[in-house]
C-alpha cells in the first residue's frame, strides 16, 4: 500500500490480461470509468430504497435540474458489509462521491482523512441540526458530513389487547405502564398462554438495557484523565439495570440471551402486547416482507416510553450522515446533491416517511402529533455513546472491554437497525 | 525424487509446462496481496495509512509479540484445534459411512442420496445458519419441541447458546452437515473409479467384507481420502461464517475461534496489522500441524 | 444366496432413504418455509407440512428488478470459474500425480498455504490489485479471483483422484500404441470423471455462493451475482425469511439439477465399460 506498489500491480495487472484475456469474451476494463466526467455516484444504504424511495427520486430530479447532463448513480448499500467495501473503495481510487454514514461509525473515518471537509453555512437548516448527529460531523472546528435523518426508540403497543382489557390510553407515567402490564398479563398471559410477553423485551437489547442505565443516572462508560472507565457497576447504573431486570423478570417469557433484531417477527406473532422500538417496527410487524402477519395491520399505536424516574426513558438517538469521500473528483457536485438532497423540503418528505428529521425545527414539529411525535418527544431526551477521544495517530481508544455495553454495542446500528453484522462493530466506535 | 514410475521416459519440461498456468495464475493474482499481508503483519496499519496509501509505520515484531503474549490468544488456538479434530473426525467417519452405503443401494436410492447431498450443499451458509438458528431456538425451536416429548425431558425455552459446550455442539453439526457432502460425494466418486475386478478378486481369493474393505477398498481411495480430510482440517481450522451467524454477528469471547479473532481484530477494531499478523500465526500454525502429515501426503503418490 | 442378497440390499436403500432424510431435513424446512406464508414462519408447536402453501414468496423474490440480470450474472460467473479451473486444475493435477520433478514439494505447500489463508484478510489487497488493473466492475475480474481461490482446491482434489487411477492402465494403453495425451483421453478421463463433476460441483457451489469479495468487487446493481441479492432479504425491517427462502430455493435449484445431468451421464459411461482395461 506504499506509492510504489500500484505501479507493480498495474504490471501485475496488464500479464494478468494477457494471461486470461485469451479465454474469455468479456471485455477487459470496461468496468472502469473515469470520474470528473459529469458522473456522480452516491452510496445509500437499502433504508432509502425501501421507506422513502420517493425523496430519493425527487432529489434527483432537482438536482438534474440544476446540472444538467449530470447522471447520478444511487448505489444501495446493506448496513452489515457497507464498512468493509467502504474501506477497499477508499484505498482504491474509483471512489464514490456521496456515502451514508451511521452517526457513530463517522468520527472514526474523520480523524483519518476520509472524507472531505464542509461548510455548513451553506446547508439549510444547519444552524439547527441535531447536536448528536452534528457533533458526529465536527473534528477541530471544522464539518465534514451533514445530518440525515435521526431515529429514537418508543413504546408500541397493541390497541385491540388495550381496549379489551379495558386500558382506555395509552400509559403516560411508569406507575401507568405497570399498571397496564399487569392487567395484560393477567387477561392474556400466566396460565392462560405460557407464551405470552405483557411487554417484550429480549436480553440483548442493549439500547434498551442503556436506556434505564441512563434514566437511572447512570453511564457506560467514564472518561478519567484520557482514559475511558467502565461504569456499569456505579450504584446509579445497578439501580437502572435492576429496575430493567424486574420488568424482564415480571412481564417477559421469551429467551432472555436474544437480541432484538426479529423482534417484528415475533411481535407478529401476536403474543406480545406492548414493545419497545422504532416507530416503523410497528408497520413491519404488520408486514409479511419482515415476517409480520398483515391483519396486524392497523392495530399498533406508540407512545414515549416512560422511565423509572419519572421522566421519559432516554432512547439512543441513533442516526445517520451523509459525507463527501476525499478522494472524490467531483466534491463540489458532490456537496451540491447533499445539499438538495437534505434541505427543508427533503426533510419534510423524510417525515412524512415516519422518520425523524435532521433538526430541532422539523423535529418540533413532528413531536405534536402522528405516530411518530412519541419518537420525536423522546428524541429531546436522547443520548449516543461516549465518543472516544483520539490520540495523535488517529487511533480510537475503546471504551473499555469489560463494561459489557462494549459487547453489545458491537451488533448496533445507530437509528434503525439494531441488527448486527460484522462491521457493524465499526460504527459505533 | 528418483522414483521415475517404470516405462516413462523423463521429460523433464512436461510437468513444469503442466503446472505453468496454475502457477501463473497464482503468481499473478496473489503475489501482490499476500506480498502485502505478510508486510502489513509487521507494520501499524490505520484507516488513515489505508485511505491515503501512505507507507504505514515499521512494528517490527511488535504485533506477534502482543498476540503470542496474550493468554486468550492461546486458549483461542487450543480451543480452534479441538474443534478442528472433533469436526475433522466427525465430517470424515460420516462421509465414509455414507458413500459406502451408496454404492450398496439401488441406483435410485443412490440418486436420491447424491441430489440431497447436492442440494445440502448447495444451500448458501446464510441461509442454513438461518434454519439451524430457528430449528435450535429457544422459544420456537423444533429440537426443543422435538426433545421435551420425550418423558422425563423438558426442554422447552432452553437456549443452547448459554454454555459454551451446548453452543459448540450446535455449531459442530451445522459445520459437519455443511461439509458432508463435498466428503461423502468426494469419496463416493473415489469408490466409483475401483474397477470392480478388484475387490471381486479378493471376494474369490475367500477375503471377508472387512478384509475387502481394508486391503482392498480402503487403499484405493485412500489418496482421496487424505487430501478431503487435509482440506477439511484446513477449512476447520479457519471456521467464521457459521459461528458470525448462529451468534447474531455478536460471537462472545467464548465463542472465538482464530477466524473470527483474525476478523474481529481486522474488521471490527480496524487493527489491519493485528489481524494480519494472527492471519499468518494461524498459516502458520497450519503448516506446522501438518508437516508430519505433509510428509506422508508427499510420500504418498511414490508408495502407491 | 440370491434372495439374501436382495434382502440385503433393500435394507440398504432402507437405510439410504432414511440418512437422506435426517440430512436433508433443513434442505426440506427451507424449501418448506418458502412456501408457507410469513405469519406461520415462527409457530409452535411447529407444523410439518404447509397448511396454506403460498407462492407469494417466490413471486416476491423474482419480483425484485434485477433478479434475471443477477441469473445471468451468476451463470457466467460459476460458468467461466468452473470450466477454467477445471482445465488448468487438470493440467497441474495430472502432473503432481504422474510425474517426479524438482520444485514439485514446493508447489504442493504453494497449493496447500494458499487456501490457509483467511480470506479476511486478503479482501482490501485484492481489490486494490484489481482495481489497478482496471478489473473492477467486471465479471472477468470476478472469475479471475474465484478461479485463483478454487484452482488450489481442483489441483489437489484431482491430484488425489488421478493419483487412485492405477498407473499401469495407462501404461498399458501407451503400450498398445496411444501417446501419452492419447492415453490420457481414452483412459484417464472416462475413470476421472467422477472425481471431475464432485470437484466441479464444489467450484460451482464456491462460485455461485460466495458473497464477501463480489460484493466488494461489484457495484453495479446488475452485474451483482444472487449471492448479493440473497443478502438484500435482509432488510433494516428484519429478514424477509420467507422471501428469503424462496430465493434461496430457487438459487440452490440449477446446482442440484446441474449435479443431478451430469450425475447420470457418469454413471451411464461407468456402466458401458470405458473401464474394461
Amino acid at each position: 500500500m506504499t506509492p510504489r506498489l500500484p505501479r507493480r500491480s498495474v504490471v501485475l495487472g496488464a500479464l494478468l490480461l494477457t494471461v486470461v484475456g485469451c479465454g474469455s469474451g468479456e471485455g477487459g476494463a470496461q468496468g472502469e470509468r473515469a470520474d470528473g466526467d459529469g458522473r456522480l455516484t452516491v452510496w445509500l444504504t437499502v433504508d432509502a430504497r425501501e421507506s422513502w424511495p420517493e425523496l430519493v427520486a425527487s432529489a434527483n430530479s432537482r438536482f438534474a435540474k440544476a446540472h444538467p447532463g449530470v447522471k447520478v448513480d444511487v448505489q444501495y448499500q446493506q448496513w452489515t458489509t457497507k464498512n468493509q467495501k467502504l474501506d477497499a473503495v477508499l484505498a482504491g481510487r474509483n471512489v464514490p462521491d456521496v456515502v451514508e454514514m451511521g452517526n457513530s461509525e463517522t468520527t472514526n473515518y474523520i480523524v483519518n482523512d476520509a472524507f472531505a471537509p464542509l461548510d455548513p453555512k451553506t446547508f439549510e437548516q444547519s444552524g439547527q441540526w441535531l447536536p448528536a448527529l452534528a457533533d458526529a460531523c465536527r473534528l477541530d472546528g471544522r464539518t465534514y458530513c451533514v445530518p440525515y435523518y435521526a431515529g429514537a426508540r418508543v413504546g408500541v403497543y397493541r390497541t385491540d389487547y388495550f381496549k379489551d382489557t379495558g386500558i382506555t390510553r395509552a400509559p403516560r407515567t411508569y406507575p401507568e405502564l405497570i399498571s397496564a402490564l399487569d392487567r395484560l398479563k393477567a387477561r392474556y398471559g400466566g396460565a392462560k398462554d405460557p407464551g405470552f410477553s405483557a411487554l417484550y423485551l429480549p436480553g440483548r437489547y442493549w439500547s434498551a438495557a442503556m436506556g434505564f442505565v441512563k434514566d437511572a443516572g447512570g453511564e457506560m462508560a467514564v472518561e478519567k484523565d484520557g482514559r475511558w472507565h467502565g461504569a456499569l457497576s456505579s450504584p446509579k447504573s445497578v439501580a437502572g439495570l435492576t429496575a430493567w431486570k424486574k420488568l424482564m423478570d415480571d412481564y417477559y417469557v421469551g429467551d432472555r440471551a436474544k437480541d432484538n433484531g426479529d423482534q417484528p417477527a415475533v411481535i407478529g406473532q401476536g403474543k406480545v402486547g406492548v414493545f419497545y422500538g422504532n416507530t416503523w417496527e410497528a408497520e413491519a410487524a404488520a408486514d409479511a416482507r419482515s415476517g409480520g402477519d398483515p391483519r396486524l395491520k392497523g392495530k399498533f399505536a406508540t407512545f414515549p416510553f416512560p422511565g423509572p424516574s419519572g421522566q421519559l426513558l432516554p432512547p439512543f438517538l441513533g442516526g445517520s450522515t451523509l459525507a463527501v469521500p476525499a478522494k472524490s473528483r467531483d466534491q463540489e457536485l458532490a456537496a451540491d446533491w447533499i445539499r438538495i438532497f437534505t434541505d427543508r423540503e427533503s426533510q419534510r418528505q423524510l417525515v412524512a416517511a415516519n422518520t425523524l428529521p435532521n433538526n430541532t425545527v422539523q423535529l418540533a414539529d413532528v413531536a405534536a402529533g402522528g405516530i411518530n411525535g412519541p419518537a420525536a418527544q423522546a428524541a429531546a431526551r436522547g443520548w449516543v455513546t461516549p465518543r472516544p477521544r483520539l490520540d495523535l495517530r488517529g487511533e480510537v481508544q475503546h471504551p473499555p472491554r469489560d463494561a459489557g455495553a462494549h459487547r453489545h454495542r458491537q451488533g448496533v446500528r445507530p437509528g434503525r437497525d439494531p441488527r448486527g453484522g460484522p462491521q457493524d462493530r465499526r460504527r459505533d466506535q | 525424487m528418483s522414483a521415475e514410475p517404470a516405462g516413462r521416459r523423463p521429460r523433464p519440461l512436461l510437468p513444469y509446462l503442466l503446472i505453468a498456468p496454475s502457477l501463473l495464475a497464482l503468481l499473478v493474482v496473489l503475489a501482490y496481496p499476500l506480498v502485502d499481508m505478510v508486510t502489513l503483519a509487521f507494520q501499524d496499519m490505520t484507516r488513515k495509512e489505508l485511505f491515503s496509501g501512505a507507507a504505514p509505520p515499521w512494528a517490527g515484531l511488535g504485533q506477534f509479540r502482543t498476540i503470542l503474549g496474550d493468554g486468550f490468544f492461546w486458549t483461542v488456538v487450543a480451543r480452534t484445534a479441538l474443534f478442528t479434530a472433533v469436526c475433522v473426525t466427525l465430517t470424515m467417519n460420516c462421509g465414509l459411512l455414507v458413500a459406502l452405503l451408496m454404492r450398496g443401494t439401488s441406483s435410485w436410492v443412490r440418486a436420491v442420496v447424491a441430489g440431497v447431498l447436492v442440494a445440502v450443499w448447495a444451500m448458501p451458509v446464510m441461509v442454513a445458519a438461518a434454519v439451524f438458528r430457528w430449528l435450535f431456538d429457544a422459544d420456537y425451536g423444533l429440537v426443543n419441541w422435538l426433545l421435551s416429548t420425550l418423558p422425563g425431558v423438558d426442554l422447552a425455552r432452553h437456549n443452547w447458546f448459554t454454555d459454551p459446550w451446548q453452543g459448540f455442539a450446535v455449531i459442530t453439526a451445522v459445520v459437519v452437515w455443511g461439509a458432508l457432502p463435498f466428503a461423502a460425494i468426494s469419496l463416493h466418486a473415489a469408490l466409483a473409479q475401483i474397477p470392480p475386478e478388484l475387490e471381486e478378486a479378493a471376494v474369490i481369493d475367500g477375503a471377508r467384507p472387512s478384509q475387502v474393505f481394508r486391503y482392498v477398498t480402503f487403499p484405493a481411495v485412500k489418496p482421496v481420502f487424505v487430501m478431503v480430510t487435509t482440506l477439511m482440517a484446513i477449512w476447520d481450522f479457519g471456521v467464521f461464517n457459521q459461528i458470525w451467524l448462529m451468534r447474531g454477528g455478536q460471537p462472545e469471547r467464548e465463542y472465538y475461534l482464530l477466524g473470527v479473532y483474525s476478523f474481529i481484530e481486522s474488521f471490527a477494531v480496524n487493527r489491519y496489522s493485528t489481524g494480519a499478523a494472527i492471519a499468518l500465526v494461524t498459516v502458520v500454525l497450519l503448516l506446522a500441524g501438518a508437516v508430519l502429515y505433509l510428509r506422508q501426503m508427499l510420500r504418498l503418490g511414490e508408495a502407491e | 444366496m440370491g434372495k439374501r442378497r436382495v434382502r440385503a440390499r433393500r435394507l440398504r436403500d432402507v437405510l439410504g432413504l432414511l440418512v437422506a432424510a435426517v440430512i436433508g431435513f433443513p434442505v426440506y424446512w427451507m424449501v418448506l418455509t418458502a412456501f408457507r406464508p410469513a405469519t406461520e414462519i415462527l409457530s409452535l408447536p411447529p407444523e410439518f407440512w404447509p397448511s396454506s402453501p403460498t407462492l407469494d414468496n417466490f413471486a416476491r423474490a423474482m419480483g425484485t428488478e434485477t433478479f434475471w440480470a443477477n441469473v445471468r450474472s451468476s451463470a457466467v460467473i460459476g460458468l467461466g470459474t468452473v470450466l477454467v479451473s477445471l482445465l488448468v486444475g487438470t493440467l497441474a493435477a495430472f502432473a503432481l500425480a504422474r510425474f517426479r520433478f524438482a520444485g514439485r514439494k514446493a508447489f504442493v505447500v504453494v497449493i496447500l498455504t494458499v487456501q490457509m489463508i483467511p480470506l479476511a484478510a486478503l479482501v482490501i489487497p485484492v481489490y486494490l490489485l484489481l482495481n489497478d488493473a482496471g478489473l473492477t466492475d467486471s465479471l472477468l475480474g470476478v472469475i479471475v479471483v474465484y478461479l485463483v481461490f478454487t484452482l488450489p482446491f481442483t489441483v489437489w482434489m484431482l491430484h488425489g483422484f488421478i493419483t487412485a487411477i492405477p498407473v499401469e492402465l495407462e501404461e498399458a494403453a501407451m503400450v498398445d500404441g496411444c501417446g501419452r495425451l492419447g492415453a490420457f483421453v481414452r483412459v484417464v478421463l472416462p475413470l476421472l470423471a467422477p472425481g471431475l463433476v464432485a470437484t466441479s460441483v464444489f467450484a460451482m457451489v464456491q462460485a455461485w455462493n460466495e458473497y464477501v469479495l463480489v460484493y466488494v468487487l461489484l457495484s453495479t446493481p446488475e452485474k451483482q451475482t444472487l449471492s448479493i441479492w440473497l443478502v438484500s432479504f435482509q432488510t433494516s425491517f428484519g429478514t424477509d425469511y420467507g422471501g428469503l427462502m424462496a430465493g434461496a430455493t430457487l438459487t440452490a435449484l440449477p446446482v442440484v439439477v446441474f449435479f443431478l445431468a451430469v450425475h447420470r451421464k457418469i454413471a451411464a459411461g461407468l456402466a458401458t465399460g470405458a473401464v474394461k482395461g
